[in-house]
């Protein structure tokens, strides 16, 4: 929770339309500060229109967004980013013929443009910290890292921006399991610095392991809601997400 | 003041608890939607989608469940999961016809037992003590329900179970209870006992009592508390939504707190069933927050009090209910459990020789609370007293079997029950509770 109370972020009944298709059918959730909050789901379930709705890429057609009481319904991307809000994408995006560090400083244009220079040096620092991996490679061209490396360099590019809320959209699709762990580890890592996440992840069982809630979607709708432990402990959730099959749960 | 078992969502600020009841009011309507055929041919029936309740006011555009519902889906019509993933059941009473069947997950357990606990806490009952918890341990919800949340605080418990006044006062010294959870009927008796036996009420160590299930007074109150010594607080559940632990009284006794993140609770006028202004009496109506096993929309309890969500001393943000002033329906409240007389006229229908006039009469006893149901004679060819008795034998073995309730019979003679203004009314409670 925010010092005057509030949940950092909150959405209430928020509907979202593909033409006739309603794809969020009143979706509400918050997250406070500090958390890491996971949205798990099936495919098509509505979590990545989610995260697209709070950062402005797609219209809400009712309900309401707030950041920290401030309103983000009808806001634009830009708008929704210089209010502390990033997001990694899925499929990260980076630029392939830029280096590391320069993906890296582009992460924080906006406060290179507010002339924080020293401050994002210092954030560089860490972040390649945080990333020996990056910081090894920090002077290749970013099209030439492995999946999870490029991975780890779309956290790191968001993290420069330094964000009051993280978006985190299937941050481990696509990549060997163990760089999956290592990318979920990274996140773990994240809440010990304060930083607070909404987590969309494919792999549910490791996305509650690292958050401290969820909310489960179907087809559009909340239908279960809770601490990560409760939701593990739904066997719902086993079934329909972790593939466990009757004789196992 | 005591601790707050919770104090993240005891002390919650009322806004943040208001988009939590939200949420968690969604996933319930989803749920009930999708997984309860009874919630969904509701649904349908009103022309209503869950996505068109967009807020707590859309809610009333959804009828009430009521008792009725609830009996016509016995016994897992209304489970929101599959058997496999309950475990446990409890029920309201053991009427062959009429009874309900609650179900709890693991975590609908795990939820049941942190309620309980914040009653506890919030009465300063803790593990420093030792818990007697006289509620009648089995089907009904009473003692399981306060047995883990004693055990939660990391109170000593003793499940004494309910029953013989004399055995629970040599349990109270011999084992230095220092706090009693169960009705207030019993303990009123256990401290009249006490007095009757000539026991010094110092000799005991209790000092706390937490009561429920049972409506009573502020006289009452009194009364035990000079009787046993002790300083007793109010506590409020039912076996539909879950058992006790739904509200509690704390250390300031100026209303009962809500569990607010579990429950949605609406107070409306009885007869039309709209809502009421805040602090005004009526029928509590509540709504399931968190269920898995066993979620209700709108259920109506047939409790009357009202609702504070102004600021409470403690700290507490959860409003606060009053005692319950009265219920709207026929009900009588005997051991903590609710007897309706339709139930007893259902059973009374299956023997021909019995009239139609019956009455359930609620006495004070010596062991505690009796109930004596007063049935009057049909047409019978052979009145001889032996027949006489054997009927009522049975009239009394049957009832006692399907509520699960000690009472006794007494036959009387037609229109026994019928005076100058017609039938008279099928409850007399003669308790000065």
């Amino acid at each position: 929770m925010t010092p005057d109370g509030r949940s950092l972020l909150r959405l209430s009944s928020v509907r979202v339309f593909y033409d006739s298709v309603e794809a969020l059918k009143g979706v509400s959730l918050h997250v406070n500060e500090g958390e890491i909050v996971a949205l798990v789901g099936a495919n098509g379930a509505g979590k990545s229109t989610t995260l697209n709705a709070i950062c402005g890429l797609t219209p809400v057609r009712a309900g309401e967004m707030t950041l920290q009481g401030q309103s983000l319904t009808g806001l634009r991307p830009d708008q929704v980013v210089r209010l502390g809000i990033t997001q990694v994408p899925e499929g990260r995006q980076i630029v392939g013929e830029m280096t590391v560090l320069d993906n890296l400083v582009l992460g924080a244009y906006l406060r290179l443009r507010a002339r924080e220079k020293a401050a994002v040096r210092e954030d560089l620092e860490r972040i390649l910290g945080m990333f020996p991996i990056l910081q090894e490679r920090r002077n290749q061209a970013a099209g030439n890292l492995s999946g999870g490396e490029q991975q780890m360099l779309a956290v790191g590019r968001a993290l420069m921006a330094r964000p009051r809320l993280l978006l985190l959209d299937e941050p481990t699709i696509g990549l060997a399991p163990r760089l999956a762990h290592q990318i979920l580890d990274t996140v773990a890592g994240l809440r010990a610095q304060g930083t607070t996440i909404l987590l969309v992840e494919q792999n549910v069982l490791a996305s509650l392991r690292v958050a401290d809630r969820g909310y489960v979607l179907e087809t559009g709708r909340v239908v279960l809601e809770g601490p990560s432990d409760e939701l593990l402990r739904n066997r719902d959730v086993q079934r329909a997400y972790l593939g466990k099959d009757y004789e196992e749960v | 003041m005591s601790a707050i078992w919770n104090p993240a969502v005891e002390t919650m600020p009322r806004e943040e608890l208001r988009q939590l009841q939200w949420e968690r009011l969604q996933s319930t309507i989803n749920r009930c939607y999708r997984y309860v055929a009874y919630y969904g041919s509701v649904f349908n029936e009103v022309g209503v989608q869950p996505e068109d309740l967009q807020s707590f006011d859309d809610l009333r555009r959804l009828p009430f469940t009521t008792k009725q519902s609830l009996r016509d889906s016995y016994p897992y019509g209304m489970f929101a999961v599959p058997l496999r993933e309950v475990v446990r059941l409890q029920s309201s009473y053991g009427t062959t016809g009429h009874p309900t069947v609650v179900g709890y997950t693991s975590n609908d357990l795990d939820h049941w037992t942190d309620l309980v606990a914040r009653s506890f806490t919030g009465v300063g009952i803790g593990k420093e003590d030792v818990v007697q918890i006289f509620f009648g341990y089995g089907l009904f919800t009473g003692g399981f329900g306060f047995h883990y949340g004693a055990e939660a605080v990391g109170a000593a418990v003793i499940p004494v179970s309910s029953g013989d006044v004399e055995r629970q006062l040599r349990v109270m010294q011999d084992f230095r209870t220092t706090a009693l959870a169960g009705t207030p009927s019993h303990a009123l008796h256990m401290g009249r006992m006490l007095e009757k036996l000539d026991l010094d009420p110092h000799s005991l160590s209790v000092r706390v009592g937490l009561f429920g299930a049972e409506p009573w007074s502020e006289n009452t109150r009194e009364e035990i508390e000079r009787l046993l010594l002790l300083t007793a607080y109010d506590s409020y559940g039912l076996a539909e939504i879950g058992g006790p632990g739904v509200s509690a009284e704390c250390e300031c006794r100026c209303g009962l707190h809500l569990a607010e993140d579990h429950f949605y609770v609406e107070v409306v006028d009885p007869d039309s069933g709209e809502p009421v202004p805040e602090g005004e009496l009526g029928e509590l109506v509540f709504t399931t927050l968190t269920k898995e096993a066993f979620p209700l929309l709108r259920y109506r309890t047939g409790d009357v009090a009202s609702l504070d969500t102004s600021p409470c001393a403690c700290g507490r943000t959860l409003a606060r209910m009053s005692r319950i002033k009265r219920r709207t329906d026929e009900v009588l409240i005997i051991q903590g459990i609710r007897v309706a007389p339709d139930d007893v006229g259902e059973i009374l229908r299956a023997f021909p020789e019995v009239g139609e006039a019956y009455q359930l009469v609620g006495r004070e006893e010596g062991q505690g609370d009796a109930l004596e149901v007063l049935v009057e004679v049909g047409v019978i060819q052979d009145l001889s007293l032996q027949s006489l008795e054997r009927l009522r034998e049975r009239l009394e073995e049957n009832l006692r079997r399907t509520l699960g309730l000690e009472l006794t019979v007494r036959l009387v003679e037609p229109q026994t029950l019928h005076g100058p203004a017609g039938r008279q009314p099928r409850i007399r409670d003669e308790r000065a509770l």
